[in-house]
């Protein structure tokens, strides 16, 4: 539905199902969370960076923003808002269904410019240069929406004015870009963007929504301090290598690009990732959403020994009805047919990954809370690379051989009163070297002869 | 890989905290702080909270020094609980046995609070939790300090264990940092400091491994606790009328070394319309107050009895060069001037 004031001649006994522009600037804007709405101008950025460079990369390429409790502003060097997509889409109520697929962009809902702003403050000005024209949209919010007042039939448009055209030729790349700024922000959004635990958290998020953006090179910087990524990646061998999967849906209009797979042990990084167009809406997800808690086939909950489990699923397409995201971006359609076929893909590829973490747990538990297994010592030797192309299943050590180059091993085991070993441990505390366990307290009196009383 | 320590005995078996001078500085400091509530309500009206120990020297210097008759002390080592009453040192504090986590959200919220939670531990996302607890119930008019342990972590640190105050109910659920010995995930306390936090988003943004080293660690914690205080009050505000709303004034924010660098922050918890009272309370006179980022930092001037009755004769004031005791640092003077008053003489605390 393209919201638009009531036609002229309503008949008496229909009721205009048109929303009135007070609706649009109360309601919705309470359909999002701050830091959702902020994320939506990072993505119109973004976009612009996509259609600037295309799939190259993105060096040189900025969005900065700046937030303070009494105003909010986003600058960017992406290449403006060209007048086709002002007109048509950036400035318009949902995106007309007439108008042409806009590419595979993230902007896919035409609502969450306008339902930043309106979430933000009571006034905002947007700015923007782009090969062909420059132009200026500034709104008093208020006044907008008193206009309606005066005359119910006023048309939805914004103020827009034209400040430069180019006829021939273009502006030059360097200067085309868009800056918003708003101020008179709402209460609640100002005390928001006093509390540095927010601005940390939209920071957190940014990251972790662009960081496919991020590792092409945008430059995305929140009050003046650059976001980055921790990259993108998984831990792979000759022997251990993550699965990968890669099909296309809907006659290949959407493509699926699924890896599962081990990465360093962080719990807080644990799971499935889910990307629409490169725009992060779902993870890391540990829940019954991403398979976790599956019943067929079996799936266990998610349990810090599975710390290392890493999943990303891609969905990319140039329609973005096909894509499984909510229209906040905060999480998947769980009812659409897409997600449920990649669902089903990605709970089988999954049950490796659990399984194998599983039996590095059990060698772990039979080695003792100390100990170490040739198995858990291969993995921790392993450090992430790039995400394979190949596709396969996943692929891990049965058990690992001591590496050639190290010394050959033997067990010692003993037993002793546990008195003696109690001042044993006592002992080697008062020389700095601690032994927690009894096993510690073993190892390290062996070494405490070895460097003392043997010679090399 | 999941490792539980032995017990560890609570700190109060391996420090004397009478041998704590810069500590017994800064309990006098806020002492002196907290007489200026008056301006809300007699002192003796207000409730105490802190954790005692066997030792009870916060109790018996706010008993003696404020009339403050409603205390209550939390001690979560169950098994010496006899020992802990035998040393109650009046009949007024009541002794809470449990984890701060637990037993903070019972204590009755009624009338206004000193609550001092002197943890000996570093900062975790249980001292959030007992934040939170504070500034979700306190009513306008009350004083939350914090004390954690900020000194810089060092590999192989967390074999300690948990400190006296104990973890979090949840704590086995969380995973144990990789065994020791993986050489192929560097030692980072940025990492510790998340890990321990268990929200990577409490950790602002631009705080980055070299500044936690020497007192980066403490700087970092202030932050931390300020900006938890801070959010815990903004959603509590959601929704109140504005003279109703609550606003937060950093009193503290010490450093101080006895062993372990450490650091207290804290401050008052007061209602929008209270302000005037506020300003009557005159906190900003306090050389020692601090309500920014700057700490105030607690030395104890290496000083021998007689030089120090020396110098108080001339105190307060400027003790002429001429005056200084014999090859004494014009330095340690200084910061000597900077804590006379409130500088303990173990020998008459412990008569």
């Amino acid at each position: 539905m393209t919201p638009r004031a009531a036609p002229h001649s309503t008949p008496p006994s229909t009721v205009s199902a048109a929303p009135t522009r007070g609706f649009f600037v109360d309601m919705l804007t309470k359909d999002i969370g701050l830091a959702p709405a902020i994320l939506d101008l990072v993505d119109n950025s973004v976009d612009g960076a996509s259609r600037l460079r295309g799939s190259a990369d993105f060096d040189g390429l900025y969005v900065h923003l700046a937030t303070s409790p009494t105003s909010f502003a986003i600058v960017d060097n992406c290449g403006g808002i060209p007048e086709e997509l002002a007109v048509d889409y950036a400035f318009r109520f949902g995106r007309p269904t007439s108008a042409p697929e806009p590419g595979r962009v993230i902007g896919q809902f035409g609502v969450g410019m306008k339902r930043a702003l309106f979430k933000l403050g009571r006034h905002f000005r947007v700015e923007s240069k782009s090969a062909k024209w420059a132009f200026v949209v500034d709104v008093d919010v208020e006044k907008w929406r008193r206009l309606e007042e005066h005359d119910p039939k006023a048309d939805w448009a914004f103020p827009l004015k034209v400040v430069a055209r180019k006829g021939r030729g273009a502006f030059p790349e360097a200067d085309r870009g868009t800056s918003i700024s708003v101020d008179r922000l709402h209460e609640g959004v100002a005390e928001e963007l006093a509390l540095e635990n927010f601005t940390t958290r939209l920071g957190r998020s940014i990251e972790v929504a662009h960081l496919l953006s991020i590792e092409r090179g945008l430059r995305i910087s929140l009050n003046g301090r650059r976001l980055k990524v921790g990259p993108f990646r998984l831990l792979r061998s000759d022997r251990l290598r993550p699965a990968h999967e890669d099909f296309r849906l809907h006659e290949g209009k959407l493509r699926v690009r699924i890896w599962a797979g081990l990465g360093p042990s962080e719990p807080e990084d644990c799971g499935w990732y889910v990307f629409c167009n490169g725009r992060l809406v779902l993870g890391p997800d540990r829940e019954l959403t991403t398979g976790w808690g599956n019943a067929i086939p079996k799936i266990p909950l998610y349990h810090p020994q599975f710390a290392r489990f890493r999943g990303y699923v891609h969905f990319d397409s140039a329609r973005g009805a096909l894509l499984p995201w909510n229209t906040t971006k905060t999480g998947v359609d769980q009812g659409s047919p897409q997600w449920r076929h990649t669902r089903q893909r990605m709970v089988g590829m999954m049950k490796d990954v659990t399984d194998f973490l599983n039996r590095l747990k059990r060698e772990q538990d039979r080695a003792g809370q100390e100990g170490r297994t040739l198995l858990g010592d291969y993995i921790r030797g392993l450090s992430p690379k790039d995400l394979p192309k190949t596709i396969g299943t996943f692929v891990a050590p049965k058990s690992v051989l001591p590496p050639k180059t190290a010394e050959d091993t033997v067990r010692i085991q003993y037993d002793k009163p546990v008195g003696q070993v109690q001042r044993v441990q006592k002992g080697l505390r008062a020389l700095g070297r601690k032994a927690g366990s009894y096993k510690a307290a073993g190892e390290r009196t062996f070494e405490y002869f070895l460097e003392m009383e043997c010679e090399e | 890989m999941p490792r539980r320590p032995p017990p560890r005995p609570g700190s109060y078996e391996r420090i004397d905290y009478t041998l704590r001078p810069a500590k017994a500085v800064e309990r006098r400091m806020m002492c002196e702080a907290f007489q200026r509530l008056a301006a809300f309500a007699p002192l003796s009206a207000y409730r105490y909270v802190g954790l005692g120990s066997v030792y009870f020297h916060d109790f018996v210097l706010f008993h003696r020094s404020l009339g403050t008759e409603h205390m209550i002390s939390i001690e979560k080592d169950e098994h010496n609980e006899e020992r802990f009453r035998f040393n109650l040192p009046f009949g007024c504090i009541d002794l809470r046995m449990g984890l701060t986590t637990k037993v903070l959200g019972d204590i009755p919220w009624d009338r206004r609070l000193i609550v001092w939670l002197d943890y000996d531990g570093p900062l975790d996302r249980s001292v959030l939790t007992d934040v939170s607890t504070f500034c979700t119930q306190a009513v306008g008019g009350s004083v939350v300090i914090v004390t954690v342990n900020a000194d810089p972590e060092r590999r192989g640190d967390e074999q300690e264990g948990p400190g006296p105050r104990a973890p979090d109910d949840d704590e086995a659920a969380v995973p144990e940092p990789e065994a020791e010995g993986s050489q192929v995930e560097p030692f980072s306390r940025l990492a510790r400091l998340r890990a321990r936090l268990r929200d990577a988003e409490k950790v602002p943004g631009d705080v980055a491994e070299r500044d936690l080293g020497g007192w980066g660690t403490a700087r970092v914690c202030h932050r931390i606790l300020r900006n938890q205080i801070r959010e815990v009050i903004s959603h509590r505000n959601g929704g109140l009328a504005p003279p109703r709303r609550l606003c937060y004034m950093q009193l503290f924010n010490f450093h101080y070394a006895d062993g372990a660098r450490m650091l207290t922050t804290g401050g008052l918890v007061y209602e929008e319309h209270q302000r005037e009272t506020v300003q009557a309370c005159r906190f900003a006179s306090l050389p020692f107050v601090s309500d920014d980022d700057r700490p105030v930092l607690i030395r104890i001037p290496r000083l021998t009895h007689r030089e120090r009755r020396h110098l108080d004769q001339w105190l307060p004031g400027k003790v002429p060069a001429s005056k200084v005791p014999p090859c004494v640092d014009v330095d340690v003077v200084r910061q000597y001037a900077a804590i006379y008053k409130h500088f303990p003489n173990f020998a008459e605390v412990e008569l």
